[in-house]
C-alpha cells in the first residue's frame, strides 16, 4: 500500500473567528454550512430527525412497538396507519420510530467505542513512532486484511450473537480503519513547531497528546466517525439478514427488512419498503454529512479512499 | 529497483499476515467451554469431552498448536471438517474459484462502471450530470446489498416469469452458462465498489484538472482536451489502483450474502454454513485462505502501483 | 395374532387379511396398483426428470444422525422392512403400514415378530456390494449396527428389542424384551431402520461418504455436490418390476427462501420448495396461482406442533392453576392469524394432523377450557395461586431461521405480559438450544416446535419422567401408568381409547401450552401422475410409482 500520502494538519477554521457569543457563532456557522453544502445540511437534518425519533419514540409513535391492533392485519398505508401494518397487526410507523432506537444505539455505541480505541492507538502510534508504531501498524494491517463480514461472523460464531457482541465485534473493525487515519493526522500535527516547543518546555507526553494533538485531530475523528456510522448501519442490516443481528423484541430496521419484510414481499411490500427506505435514507445522510464535513475541515482529505489513508 | 521495492513490501506484508494468522488461530481458543461441551453432545462431533478438546486442538499449549497448525497449513493441510469429516482444503479448493470468479466480475464491473462515470462527473463538475452521478453513487452505497439481490431475484420472476438460474452450472457442463451466472450477482456486488471508485476517480481527476497547465490546454479546444484527458487520467488513476486493494476485502465480504441468494457454492456461503454448524476447522481454514488472498492481492496492487508511479519506488 | 402381507389394502391400521399368493403376484408385476384395488386410469410412462428442493446432509449414515437431510436423501435409495402406504388415494396424515422388503410378517406372541423377506431383491450394482441378493443376514447386520453403534440418536426406537435372529435365508425373527405395540411403526419409520449392506461398512468404515449410498431402493445414487445438488438415477433392477418410472431425481439445495420461490414460480423445480416436501407458503399462494395457474394443490394439516414447556419441578409452574393461566392467556387464533394466515388446526397433545390417534379437539373434555383465550380468568387463577401481581420468568428458544416462530414467541410473550407475567426471552443458537432447552435443561420456560413424528408414541413418551424430551419435567404417576399401558395394549380399539384418555388428562393438566398448527399446501406439477403428498420424509416412497404424463 502507498504509505506516502499523508494528510496535512486539518485547518482549524474556527481558531481566528471573532469572539461572538457561542450560540450565535454556532448558528452563523450552521447557516454558512447549509448554504455551501446543501446536501450535507440535508443529511444533518435527517440525522437530527433520527435522533429525535430515538429519544422521543414514546411520544412520536402512536402505538407500542409490540401492540397488536385488532382487526388491522397487513393493512396498506392509509387511514389510521401511516405506513401500514404488518402480519402481526403491528403499526409499522411505530416500529420504524422505535427501530430508530436500535439503529442509533448500535451505530453510535460502535462508532464511539471504535473511535475511542482508534484514537488511543492512532495518536500514540503517530506520536511515539519507532518500533511501537511499526508493531501497531502491522497489527492494524492484519485486522484490515479480513473482509469485515468474514471476521464479524467468525467472531459472533465464537462469542455468540446479541446486541453487545455485535457492538463489540464491529467496534474492533471500526477501530482498525479509523486508527490509520488518526495516525496520519497525528503525524502531521506532530511536525508542528508548537509541539516541539511544548516538549522543550518540559511538558509530559500525556499532556502533549491530550492538550495539543487531540484537539487538532478531533476534526478528522468527527469526519470518519460520521462516515463510519453509515457503514455500521448497513453492516447491522447485513448481519440481520444472515440471522446474527439484534434479536427481538426491539424492532431493528435491518431485521424488519430481512425478516418478515422479505417473507411478505409479494403480499405486503410496504413491510419491507419502509425499513429499507429508512436505512438507505439514514446511511445516505451520514455519508453526505461526512463528505460535507470533510470538505469543510480539510479539503486535502478529499483524496482519501473512503476513510482509509495509509 | 522494482524488485527491491517488492521485497520491501513483502517484508511489511509478511508480519501482518502472520499476525492475521494468529488472530485466525485464536478464534478457536475463544470458544466458551460450554460450547465445546455442546459440540460434543449435540453436534456429536466427538465421543467425549477429551476427544472433543483434542479435535479442536485445545489439549496442548497454544503456541505448540499454533506452529503445528501453521506447519500443516503451509503444506496444504487445513484439517478436517467437523461436520462432514472431509479435508477442509479439498472442500475449499472446489469453492475458492467460485468466489474468485464472483469477485473478479464484481471488480471488473466496479471499474467499468465507476471510472467512466467518475470521468464524466469530473469533466462536468457541478452540472446536473455530476449531481446525478454523485447522488447515484451514494445511493449505491446506501442500499443494503441483500435487498438489491432479493429484488433482482424476485421481481423478474413476478413480472417477466424469468429468474436467474438458481442451480449452479459447472464449467464442465456449460461454459457460457457458467460464466453468465456470475454476471448478475457480480454486478450487484460491484455496485458498492463502483460508487467508491467513481468518487475517487472524480476527486483525483479534479485535482489534476485544476492545475494551471491543464486548464490552459483545456481551454484550447476539443483536440487538446482529448490529449489532456489521456494524460490526466494516467496520473489520476494511479491512486484508484490502490483502492482495488481495499475493495478486494469488501468484495469478499459481499460474497457471503450474494452467494447465499444466488445459490453459488463459494467460500462465502461455505463460511456461513460452517458458522451455523459450528465447524471451527472450516471457519479457520476459510479465514486463512481469505486473509492470504487479500494480502496477496494487495501485494500485487502495490507492485502495479509502483510500476505506474515511479516516484514511489525510488 | 396378526398376519399381514405386502398387498395390505385396508384403511385401518391393522387388519386380519387372507394371505394369498395371487395378490402377491399381481403386486409384483405390471403397473403398480395402489389404492383401494382401483387401477389408475392412465398408462404409466417411463422417463423424465423430477427436480425438487433437496437438502445437503452432514453425511449419509442413517445410524449416526437423525437429521431429515440424510433421511430424505436415503428414502430414494434404501428400503425398510415396512413402509407407509403411498399414493394419490392415501389421505395425508394417515400412515398405514405395508411391506417394503417384507413379503409378510406375523406376530407369534406378545414379544415376537417373524418377517418373511421378498425373494430376489438385489442390492444396487455398485462396489463392493455388486448387486448380490439381499438376505436375512443383511437385516440382522443392520439391526445390530443400529442398536450397538455409538452416537445413534434414534437408538431409543429399538430400546425394547432384545435380539434379532436369522431363521433362514429369507426369514428374520425379532424378540422384544417386553411387549411394544409400536415396534412395527418404528420399523416403518423413514428411514431410521433402512437396511444397509455390510460390505459398505467393512470397506469404508462407516456409511458417511456418498460412495456408501448403496441400497435396494427404486433409485441409485448418482452424484452429490455439497450445497448444490444431489442426483439419483433409476434402478433398473428394482424388486418391483417396472418401477420406478421416473428416470432421474434431482434434489437442488436452495438456501434462500426468496430464491426458492422464484425458482418454483419460473418452473425451475417441479414441486413446492418448502419443508417438509412439495409445500408452498400460504402467503405466496396468490402469486404462485397467478404465475403457474395449472398447478395441483393438496392441503393438509402440519404435524409440526410448537409448544411452550415449563419446569413443573420448580415454582411457580408446579401449581396447575399457574399452568392453566398461562395457557388461557394466549390468543391462539390471533397467533394462527399472524403466522399462518389464520388457516390451521388446534392441537391436542398429539397433533391434530395425526388424525388416526389425535383426540378430536372438541372431545378434549375439561382440558378444552384451558385453551380458550380468557385473560380475565387467567388473572384470577394466578391470584388464587398466590400471584395476584403476576411474576417474572425466562423463556429459551431458538429461531430455526423461522420468522413465524419468532412472531409466535413475541406474540405469546405479549399475551403473558397482559396477565402480569413478565417473560424475558433468551434466544439461543440452534445447537445450544438442542443440547439444553429441547431436552428440558432450560431454566424456566422453553418454546419450540416438536419433532414431527408420524407415530403417537413419540408424543406420549415425552411425558415419562427421565425421557430426554420431557421438557416440562412431568412426573405424573397416573399418566406414566397410562402411557406404559398403551405400549402393552394389543387391541387396537382399546389402545386408541387409552391414547385419547391420556391426551385428555394431559390437556387438563396444562403441562404445555400447545399452539395450533398451520395447514400445509402441497403444490405439484399436474403432469405428475399417480403421486400423493403426505407428511414425513419418505419422498422416495411417494415418488416410487409416480410418472410424468407428458
Amino acid at each position: 500500500m502507498a504509505n506516502h500520502v499523508e494528510t496535512a494538519a486539518p485547518a482549524t477554521w474556527s481558531a481566528d473567528a471573532p469572539r461572538a457569543s457561542g450560540l450565535r457563532r454556532a448558528l452563523v456557522a450552521a447557516a454558512r454550512f447549509a448554504r455551501q453544502k446543501p446536501l450535507g445540511a440535508a443529511g444533518a437534518v435527517i440525522i437530527l430527525a433520527l435522533l429525535l425519533m430515538a429519544a422521543f419514540a414514546e411520544w412520536i409513535a402512536p402505538y407500542a412497538y409490540d401492540h397488536q391492533v385488532q382487526g388491522a392485519r397487513l393493512k396498506p398505508p392509509g387511514a389510521g396507519h401511516l405506513l401500514g401494518t404488518d402480519n402481526v397487526s403491528r403499526d409499522i410507523f411505530s416500529r420504524i420510530v422505535y427501530g430508530a432506537r436500535v439503529t442509533v444505539t448500535v451505530s453510535f455505541a460502535t462508532v464511539f467505542l471504535g473511535n475511542l480505541l482508534a484514537t488511543a492507538v492512532g495518536i500514540t502510534s503517530g506520536y511515539f513512532r519507532g518500533r511501537y508504531d511499526i508493531a501497531v501498524q502491522r497489527v492494524v494491517d492484519a485486522w484490515q486484511s479480513f473482509p469485515f463480514l468474514v471476521i464479524i461472523l467468525s467472531l459472533l460464531a465464537v462469542l455468540g450473537s446479541g446486541m453487545l457482541n455485535v457492538i463489540l465485534s464491529l467496534s474492533i473493525l471500526v477501530a482498525a480503519t479509523a486508527s490509520r487515519v488518526i495516525r496520519s493526522a497525528t503525524l502531521a500535527v506532530v511536525e508542528n513547531q508548537y509541539v516541539e516547543a511544548a516538549r522543550a518546555l518540559g511538558a509530559g507526553h500525556g499532556r502533549i497528546m491530550l492538550r495539543h494533538i487531540l484537539p487538532n485531530v478531533t476534526a478528522t475523528i468527527v469526519v470518519i466517525a460520521t462516515i463510519g456510522l453509515g457503514g455500521i448501519i448497513l453492516a447491522e442490516s447485513a448481519l440481520s439478514f444472515l440471522g446474527y443481528g439484534v434479536p427481538p423484541p426491539h424492532p431493528s430496521w435491518g431485521a424488519m427488512l430481512s425478516g418478515s419484510g422479505r417473507t411478505y414481499m409479494y403480499v405486503a411490500p410496504w413491510m419491507a419498503i419502509w425499513p429499507g427506505v429508512a436505512i438507505s435514507l439514514v446511511v445516505f445522510a451520514f455519508n453526505m454529512l461526512g463528505d460535507a464535513l470533510r470538505d469543510v475541515f480539510d479539503p486535502r482529505l478529499r483524496g482519501s479512499r473512503g476513510g482509509g489513508v495509509r | 529497483m522494482l524488485r527491491k521495492y517488492f521485497l520491501k513490501r513483502l517484508l511489511v506484508a509478511l508480519p501482518s499476515f502472520l499476525i492475521a494468522t494468529v488472530i485466525v488461530f485464536s478464534l478457536v481458543r475463544l470458544i466458551p467451554g460450554d460450547v465445546v461441551v455442546l459440540m460434543m453432545e449435540e453436534n456429536q462431533y466427538a465421543e467425549d469431552l477429551e476427544a472433543m478438546r483434542k479435535k479442536l486442538g485445545l489439549d496442548r499449549p497454544i503456541y505448540v498448536q499454533y506452529f503445528e497448525w501453521m506447519g500443516r497449513a503451509m503444506q496444504g493441510d487445513l484439517g478436517e471438517s467437523l461436520y462432514t469429516r472431509r479435508p477442509v482444503a479439498r472442500e475449499l479448493a472446489a469453492r475458492v474459484p467460485v468466489s474468485l470468479e464472483l469477485g473478479l466480475v464484481a471488480i471488473l464491473c466496479a471499474i467499468l462502471v465507476g471510472v467512466p462515470i467518475g470521468i464524466i462527473s469530473a469533466t462536468r463538475q457541478d452540472t446536473a450530470q455530476d449531481y446525478v452521478a454523485r447522488g447515484g453513487a451514494i445511493l449505491g452505497l446506501s442500499v443494503p446489498g441483500f435487498w438489491l439481490g432479493t429484488l433482482v431475484v424476485v421481481l423478474p420472476a413476478i413480472y417477466f416469469k424469468w429468474s436467474p438460474s438458481i442451480q449452479f452450472t459447472r464449467w464442465e457442463d456449460d461454459p457460457w452458462g457458467h460464466v453468465a451466472q456470475f454476471l448478475l450477482p457480480g454486478f450487484l456486488l460491484g455496485i458498492g465498489s463502483a460508487a467508491s471508485i467513481m468518487r475517487l476517480t472524480r476527486t483525483q481527476l479534479l485535482e489534476v484538472l485544476r492545475q494551471d497547465y491543464v486548464r490552459t490546454a483545456w481551454s484550447k479546444g476539443l483536440n487538446e482536451r482529448l490529449v489532456v484527458l489521456k494524460h490526466s487520467l494516467k496520473n489520476a488513476l494511479i491512486p484508484v489502483v490502490t483502492v482495488l486493494g481495499i475493495q478486494i476485502a469488501q468484495v469478499l465480504s459481499g460474497t457471503v450474502i450474494f452467494e447465499s441468494i444466488f445459490g453459488l457454492p463459494g467460500m462465502g456461503r461455505f463460511l456461513f454454513d460452517a458458522i451455523t454448524e459450528r465447524d471451527y476447522p472450516v471457519i479457520q481454514g476459510i479465514n486463512l485462505v481469505v486473509v492470504a488472498t487479500v494480502v496477496t492481492v494487495n501485494l500485487l496492487v502495490d507492485l502495479v502501483y509502483a510500476y505506474l508511479d515511479p516516484r514511489i519506488r525510488f | 395374532m396378526h398376519t399381514h402381507d405386502s398387498a395390505d389394502r385396508s384403511l385401518s391400521r391393522r387388519a386380519v387379511l387372507k394371505a394369498g399368493g395371487a395378490t402377491l403376484a399381481a403386486a409384483a408385476t405390471g403397473p403398480y396398483v395402489i389404492g383401494l384395488g382401483r387401477a389408475h386410469a392412465a398408462t404409466p410412462k417411463r422417463g423424465g426428470e423430477f427436480r425438487f428442493r433437496g437438502y445437503t446432509p452432514p453425511h449419509f449414515d442413517p445410524h449416526l444422525t437423525a437429521s431429515y437431510t440424510t433421511m430424505i436423501n436415503l428414502s430414494f435409495t434404501h428400503s425398510r422392512l415396512l413402509k407407509h402406504k403411498a399414493g394419490p388415494d392415501v389421505k395425508p396424515g394417515t400412515f398405514d403400514i405395508v411391506g417394503d422388503l417384507a413379503e409378510s410378517w406375523s406376530q407369534t406372541d406378545d414379544k415376537t415378530y417373524v418377517f418373511k423377506l421378498k425373494k430376489g431383491v438385489k442390492w444396487h450394482n455398485k462396489p463392493p456390494v455388486n448387486a448380490r441378493e439381499l438376505t436375512a443376514e443383511d437385516v440382522k447386520f443392520t439391526f445390530e449396527r443400529f442398536t450397538t453403534i455409538k452416537g445413534n440418536a434414534n437408538a431409543h426406537m429399538m430400546a425394547t428389542l432384545d435380539k434379532t435372529e436369522v431363521v433362514d435365508k429369507y426369514t428374520v425373527k425379532f424378540t422384544l424384551k417386553e411387549p411394544d405395540v409400536f415396534f412395527l411403526d418404528f420399523l416403518a419409520n423413514p428411514m431410521a431402520l433402512c437396511i444397509v449392506a455390510r460390505e459398505a461398512v467393512d470397506k469404508l468404515g462407516d456409511l458417511k461418504k456418498p460412495e456408501a449410498i448403496i441400497g435396494t431402493g427404486p433409485w441409485m445414487f448418482d452424484r452429490h455436490e455439497p450445497k448444490v445438488r444431489t442426483t439419483f438415477v433409476r434402478n433398473p433392477d428394482y424388486f418391483i418390476k417396472g418401477l420406478p418410472y421416473i428416470e432421474r431425481i434431482e434434489g437442488i439445495d436452495f438456501n434462500d427462501p426468496a430464491a426458492r420461490l422464484a425458482a418454483f414460480v419460473t418452473g425451475q423445480i417441479d414441486a413446492g420448495p418448502e419443508f417438509p416436501g412439495m409445500m408452498i407458503r400460504r402467503q405466496d399462494w396468490g402469486i404462485i396461482k397467478d404465475k403457474r395457474p395449472k398447478l395441483r394443490y393438496v392441503e393438509f394439516p402440519s404435524n409440526v406442533m410448537t409448544h411452550a414447556g415449563m419446569r413443573i419441578d420448580k415454582a411457580p409452574f408446579g401449581d396447575v392453576r399457574v399452568r392453566r393461566a398461562l395457557s388461557m392467556a394466549l390468543d391462539r387464533k390471533a397467533i394462527l392469524q399472524a403466522t399462518a394466515e389464520g388457516v390451521g388446526v388446534m392441537n391436542p397433545p398429539i397433533p391434530a394432523a395425526l388424525s388416526a390417534w389425535s383426540v378430536p379437539y372438541d372431545q378434549m373434555g375439561d382440558g378444552l377450557k384451558w385453551d380458550q383465550h380468557n385473560p380475565a380468568e387467567a388473572k384470577k387463577l394466578l391470584a388464587a395461586a398466590g400471584h395476584p401481581n403476576g411474576f417474572s420468568t425466562t423463556l429459551e428458544y431458538t429461531t430455526y431461521g423461522s420468522q413465524e416462530l419468532i412472531d409466535a414467541v413475541q406474540m405469546s410473550v405479549k399475551f403473558w405480559k397482559d396477565i402480569g407475567v413478565e417473560v424475558k426471552v433468551v434466544e439461543k443458537p440452534y445447537a445450544a438450544y438442542f443440547a439444553t432447552a429441547y431436552q428440558g435443561k432450560q431454566d424456566a420456560m422453553m418454546m419450540g416446535p416438536q419433532f414431527p413424528a408420524l407415530d403417537p408414541w413419540n408424543f406420549l413418551a415425552q411425558y415419562l419422567p427421565g425421557e430426554p424430551k420431557n421438557q416440562s419435567h412431568v412426573n405424573d404417576p397416573a399418566l406414566t401408568d397410562m402411557v406404559m399401558n398403551i405400549r402393552r395394549t394389543q387391541d387396537d380399539k382399546k389402545r386408541l381409547a387409552q391414547i385419547h384418555a391420556a391426551q385428555k388428562h394431559i390437556a387438563n393438566q396444562a403441562y404445555y401450552c400447545r399452539l395450533p398448527s398451520g395447514i400445509y399446501i402441497a403444490a405439484l406439477d399436474p403432469a405428475l401422475d399417480n403421486f400423493g403428498a403426505n407428511l414425513g420424509y419418505d419422498y422416495g416412497g411417494r415418488m416410487m410409482a409416480a410418472w410424468w404424463n407428458k
